[in-house]
């Protein structure tokens, strides 16, 4: 099954490269740079402390850049930030903390002017880290993974230089790092280094079921002036990152935002 | 227009089409309280009625643990009557029978029982010995506190103003002297007078063992406690220099925290061995200093219940080990160490519930 999804990943960018037959001039192609605000709605389940979910509402602040040329590279930067309660607490005294960087190179794939697909990989770097102070007052939860893996990124261009952009992502090899199920110490080091320290501990090479996540975003583009241009965006991450010594941290987040183009 | 109004709709029933996270039960369908035979820990297994104990109303008690809503952390509830094991229960996962946890402030028992070996081994003189009669090189800084004795910590009225939500931590990760960290904090009480419940006395006893018997705390556990109770299978954290911390940290399984119980019920007897005096239990273990929780009197590390005619470990997450003597009965819940206060919920209710199945 492995073997076959990686077939049906690389083929496509072996049979077209960078010189392949669909890449075509691009008139629009420069960098650009661009900032991103997004609220929404996060939801956790760290089952290595407890099966229910905690909820709360999220903001993540994005800085970013695109290079469409040929083919399209893109970079971004998040921050990400989430109080959260489960059902049986009052307040939302927990938080999840999340760290983003991805960086990808989509090869265009059709010949179109008005739709444009283009497919690479991409490498993602997250750093995911929770406390829940009201389960457990002693120590971190984390959930970080670097990882290769394939963005497919669909434009189509519309009348009035709007534009639809829709990409998603999925990982196909990753190491990750969660904490020991069992952690016979009664508190994690809560410095600073002892927070890095921990979140780069434990680290093993993941499958597919250690590591998946699935980060779909779409972007309505329009432009305000004549040089500018801004969109709104909404997003749908889907995270799963279980050890196999321990049980799933799962993360959803769905999230509207707007975003400025530099 | 029209594509902007279809993409909003999408965008609109995105979130929707997206499922949510399920919450799932935190433990395990209830499948009775019935205890797991042929192990070889030690433990005779018996029934409720062989024991004069109501069935029915134990299985309400067990029927609460395992309630969703209710005792949401809970990791195992055991009773132990006539010297024997009656029920027990995993809820959250059977292979927590097996599994090691940390039992925290129960910890600050097991110092009191090893204090009395200790005094029985003449490796302390008397409870009424000063600290800095054992360590004084560690009262440099702080001269004004050569005062404290080992009862005062038994008791936790050394007056020191040890703050657990702050200092606890600092205790545990300074890599500094660990004593002279617990000796450095300020003194707002004179020592004797007042109850102030932190984990730094227990330390200041655990030093004192340490530092008079040559060996580690723990190790003095193991080869005065745990084995002669036949536990194998422990551990129990230092801080960075080395000293056992006596409040807390001592990792242990259900059944052997049951044993711990079952000792004091006996009097300090294990097998036809005197493994701890039973006047130390006696002393340990009456009303020694009045509280401001919960209006439990306070004995030698060991909370007082009137109420139960009986006396307990308690330890963070609602944990406990209550003994009560006339009932010749031990109670045993544990649960997550470290939830938060809001969810330890109601133990007295539990024991209510199993002190009135007894006949």
């Amino acid at each position: 099954m492995k073997f076959r999804i990686l077939i049906l990943t690389i083929l496509p960018l072996l049979l077209t490269g960078p010189g392949g037959v669909a890449q075509e001039a691009d008139s629009s192609s420069r960098v650009l740079h661009f900032g991103s605000l997004q609220f929404g709605l996060n939801q956790i389940k760290e089952e290595n402390l407890h099966p229910k979910v905690s909820t709360g509402t999220c903001m993540d602040l994005t800085y970013g850049f695109e290079i469409r040329k040929k083919n399209w590279q893109k970079f971004h930067l998040t921050l990400g930030y989430s109080r959260l309660k489960t059902e049986l607490e009052e307040l939302s005294k927990s938080l999840n903390v999340k760290i983003n960087l991805s960086y990808s190179t989509g090869f265009k794939l059709t010949r179109g002017t008005k739709f444009n697909y283009y497919l690479g990989p991409e490498a993602t770097l997250a750093y995911n880290f929770s406390f829940l102070p009201n389960w457990d007052d002693s120590h971190l939860y984390w959930a970080d993974y670097l990882s290769i893996g394939v963005k497919n990124s669909f434009l189509v261009k519309l009348k009035n230089k709007n534009a639809l952009v829709t990409d998603l992502s999925i990982p196909l090899f990753s190491v990750f790092s969660r904490p020991e199920l069992y952690r016979l110490y009664k508190i994690d080091d809560t410095d600073a280094g002892g927070i890095i320290s921990n979140l780069n501990s434990n680290i093993s090479a993941a499958h597919l079921t250690n590591v998946f996540f699935l980060h779909f975003q779409t972007e309505w583009r329009f432009p305000v002036f004549k040089t500018k241009t801004q969109a709104f965006t909404y997003s749908l991450d889907w995270v799963r990152v279980k050890h196999n010594d321990g049980n799933p941290y799962n993360q959803l987040t769905n999230q509207i935002g707007l975003k400025l183009f530099l | 227009m029209k594509t902007f109004k279809r993409y909003f709709r999408i965008l609109l029933l995105l979130p929707i089409v997206t499922s949510c996270l399920k919450d799932e039960p935190f433990k395990l369908s209830y499948e009775g309280f019935q205890p797991v035979s042929g192990t070889d820990d030690g433990w005779t297994i018996s029934t409720p009625e062989d024991e004069q104990m109501d069935r029915t109303v134990i299985d309400e008690a067990y029927r609460l643990v395992y309630d969703d809503s209710r005792f949401t952390m809970a990791r195992s509830l055991l009773i132990i009557r006539n010297g024997k094991l009656v029920a027990e229960a995993y809820p959250h996962d059977k292979s927590d029978m097996d599994r090691i946890a940390n039992i925290q402030s129960m910890t600050k028992s097991f110092t009191s029982i090893l204090t009395g070996i200790a005094l029985k081994q003449h490796i302390l003189d008397s409870v009424n010995q000063t600290f800095y009669s054992i360590y004084p090189e560690w009262f440099t800084d702080n001269p004004e506190k050569k005062d404290i004795t080992v009862k005062q910590a038994l008791t936790m009225t050394t007056g020191i103003d040890f703050n657990n939500s702050e200092d606890t931590q600092t205790l545990y990760q300074t890599s500094g002297n660990s004593v002279e960290f617990v000796l450095s904090q300020p003194r707002i009480y004179d020592p004797g007078i007042v109850f102030h419940y932190h984990d730094g006395s227990p330390h200041l006893v655990s030093a004192a063992i340490q530092k008079r018997c040559g060996t580690t705390f723990s190790e003095f556990a193991n080869q005065n406690l745990f084995k002669p109770l036949g536990i194998t299978d422990w551990k129990w954290e230092a801080a960075q220099d080395g000293i056992t911390f006596g409040a807390f940290s001592l990792y242990l399984k259900p059944r052997d925290c049951a044993k711990f119980g079952q000792l004091l019920l006996q009097n300090g007897r294990w097998n036809g061995q005197t493994v701890v005096d039973s006047n130390w239990i006696a002393e340990a273990t009456q009303p020694l200093v009045n509280t401001h929780i919960s209006g439990a009197p306070y004995g030698y590390f060991f909370w007082i219940h009137p109420a139960y005619h009986g006396f307990a470990a308690d330890g963070h997450g609602g944990q406990k080990i209550l003994v009560v003597p006339d009932k010749n009965l031990v109670i045993v819940y544990t649960a997550w160490g470290y939830t938060s206060g809001d969810f330890f919920d109601n133990f007295n209710e539990l024991a209510d519930l199993i002190l009135k199945s007894c006949h």
